[in-house]
């Protein structure tokens, strides 16, 4: 019974976790544009994403170490730093994102220029780390992201193709303008393996004190609630297909995307869009923050934790802390958060092969994981997502260049 | 090439091509083996490998059943007061594998 | 104990469990005619730097003497291990050592608390 809650949790905490500005954003340029023709994306995205999280999960429930102790560990600190030092930068940017897009969601219910909104929304996400625990934020966060759901009903209430769907749920090029095509692709593959949520996952074991016991859990939760999560995404780019796209809507900022839900929620539509963008927004500045300091302290071996107090781990709650400075400085610039979205997801995918790769080696280390390392299925996948991982990481930025419009 | 050390650093050795009195080089210093005694560690041995990339990968040992060998040198069969080129005191074949 | 694969790099705790960051040097003693002797375990960030590139190594070095005086490369004997796993455990405790963890403690005394909430 223990068991079916904490399961049930880790579900709910996947899907209402799951959107974020850069989901929300390629999801709905992805629909907008190629109407279905993208969605075989988001299914690649997330069959790579549930096997990454099952096995960094593995990793923190039968170790009770993290990814990050493990590279350093195994690879030593002249290897380490290249990591540390890429994922810190692509955190900083994608959480500047997010909290751009929260401004923005404020901007768009209250009238209110983002630009007010930006310190106050930073200000906000660092008080719940600050005063917060980790179970706390996470389980308060994801349950009131259960509002993104709201995606998924207007999505079945508008009865779409559901044959066109799934046809496209295998992978396909496109003819009509290959270049923005494939940068969409890589864009919506960027937001869906993003390299903090490996990071953040297996930091999150750690945190939650997860133990050998958990491995069944740990793999429901990644399987189910990945793939729950995904549809939620993949809702998203169905509306966008159903409500942008005929009526020409590019989906080239969320202000022109807000009025989405209005078609199948006439009266709620609007702040249901806002509300979600603002929930899920902040859910996610608060892991990047989070995960910002869990990977700088774990690779120097500082104490860290969100459920310790900030005095007892000074210098893990001041590396948030700067993050939080730094990152609303874009929004005060009024810089629009999709651009900076979708650029964060390109540098996204160009970190992946780093912060992916040694897994490789991590997930077969008996000493970490004694007899729970990767089967013949586990290292095939983490084989094909590092190739994967290196090929988008190539095409990234001449695709950024040639096919960003 | 550094003077003459004292002191050593460990991280200094790790990978460091062990070279013989002809030039040849006998391997990479991999590991350093230390002992116990009484109230101190003394080192007992290097453990020199090719330092080859792909057999420091453990999916290789896993899947060809192959573990890359090892010589192993006693600590007063190398001098490694120069980190930077550590030297072999006796002939590669009084080296022993693991 | 091989040196490589269970003290470099490891991370280092105390009795409390307290970290105590990671092994980023290992100090051998040179003896003629007697085998090299394991003198310290060094956590530091400039021995951290070191290797990964001796300019990077001086930039910390010139960095931390300017921005935080406090902070020392901290050597650690190896007879203070009481536990080799996947932590090292020292036999000490660090909160009762005022030359353990400066940074952390000056943080926390000038920085974090601070700030509002910081005393919590």
């Amino acid at each position: 019974m223990k068991n079916v809650a904490k399961v049930g949790l880790g579900v709910l905490t996947s899907i209402g976790g799951y959107l974020e500005v850069g989901s929300i954003g390629t999801a709905l340029q992805a629909g907008a544009r190629y109407r279905y023709g993208l969605l075989w994306a988001l299914a690649v995205g997330t069959v790579c994403v549930i096997f990454l999280t099952e096995m960094t999960g593995r990793l923190a429930a039968v170790s009770q170490h993290t990814v990050v102790d493990a590279i350093r560990k195994r690879f030593g600190v002249s290897f380490q730093i290249w990591p540390l030092a890429t994922q810190s930068v692509v955190d900083l940017f994608v959480l500047a994102s997010e909290i751009g897009g929260a401004a923005l969601a404020l901007q768009l219910l209250t009238g209110a220029s983002m630009r007010v909104w930006a310190l106050p929304v930073a200000l906000l996400v660092w008080a719940l780390l600050w005063f917060g625990t980790f179970r706390a934020i996470e389980h308060s966060v994801a349950t009131l992201g259960l509002i993104t759901l709201c995606f998924a009903v207007a999505a079945v209430k508008l009865g779409p193709d559901w044959h066109e769907a799934v046809r496209n749920l295998v992978p396909h090029v496109s003819h009509r303008d290959p270049a923005q095509y494939g940068y969409l692709a890589v864009a919506v593959l960027g937001a869906t393996i993003s390299p903090y949520l490996i990071t953040f996952y297996s930091s999150g074991g750690v945190e939650e004190r997860m133990t050998p016991k958990d491995l069944l859990p740990n793999r429901i939760v990644a399987a189910v609630g990945m793939s729950f999560g995904s549809l939620v995404a993949m809702a998203i780019v169905v509306l966008a297909a159903l409500v942008l796209a005929p009526r020409g809507v590019r989906a080239d900022t969320y202000q022109e995307s807000a009025f989405i839900l209005t078609i199948p929620f006439p009266r709620w539509g609007f702040a249901l869009f806002c509300t979600s963008l603002f929930i899920g927004c902040v859910g996610a500045a608060l892991e990047l923050a989070l995960d910002l300091a869990y990977i700088v302290s774990q690779s120097f071996g500082w104490d860290w934790g969100e459920s310790q107090r900030p005095r007892e781990e000074a210098r893990f709650a001041l590396v948030y802390t700067l993050a939080l400075l730094v990152a609303p400085l874009p929004a005060l610039a009024g810089l629009d958060p999709l651009k900076l979205t979708m650029f964060s997801m390109a540098i996204t995918v160009v970190a992946l092969p780093i912060v992916i790769g040694p897994l490789l080696v991590i997930m077969n280390d008996k000493q970490y994981l004694h007899a729970q390392t990767n089967g013949l299925l586990g290292n095939v996948a983490v084989m094909v997502i590092v190739a994967l991982a290196f090929v988008l990481a190539v095409v990234a930025i001449p695709l950024q260049i040639t096919g960003a419009r | 090439m550094t003077r003459r050390r004292r002191i050593v650093r460990v991280e200094e050795l790790l990978g460091r091509r062990v070279r013989a009195d002809d030039g040849r080089v006998v391997g990479r210093i991999e590991e350093v083996r230390a002992d116990r005694r009484g109230d101190v560690y003394e080192v007992t041995a290097y453990l020199l490998g090719t330092g080859a990339l792909l057999e420091r990968l453990a999916l290789v040992r896993k899947w060809f059943r192959r573990r890359p060998a090892k010589l192993v040198a006693r600590w007063d069969q190398i001098d490694i007061s120069r980190p930077d080129a550590p030297r072999l005191l006796c002939t590669p074949e009084e080296l022993t594998c693991e | 104990m091989d040196l490589v694969r269970d003290v470099l790099d490891i991370r280092l705790v105390d009795r409390e469990g307290q970290g105590l960051g990671r092994v980023d040097g290992i100090l051998l003693q040179l003896r003629a005619g007697r085998p090299p002797r394991f003198v310290a375990m060094e956590v530091g960030a400039v021995t951290a730097a070191r290797r990964i590139h001796p300019r990077v190594a001086a930039i910390v070095r010139w960095a931390t003497r300017r921005l935080f005086p406090c902070v020392r490369t901290t050597r650690y004997a190896p007879t203070l291990c009481r536990d080799l796993g996947v932590d090292i455990e020292l036999d000490l405790v660090a909160s009762k050592n005022p030359r353990l963890l400066r940074m952390e403690k000056w943080l926390g005394r000038h920085v974090v608390s601070k700030l509002p909430g910081g005393t919590w």
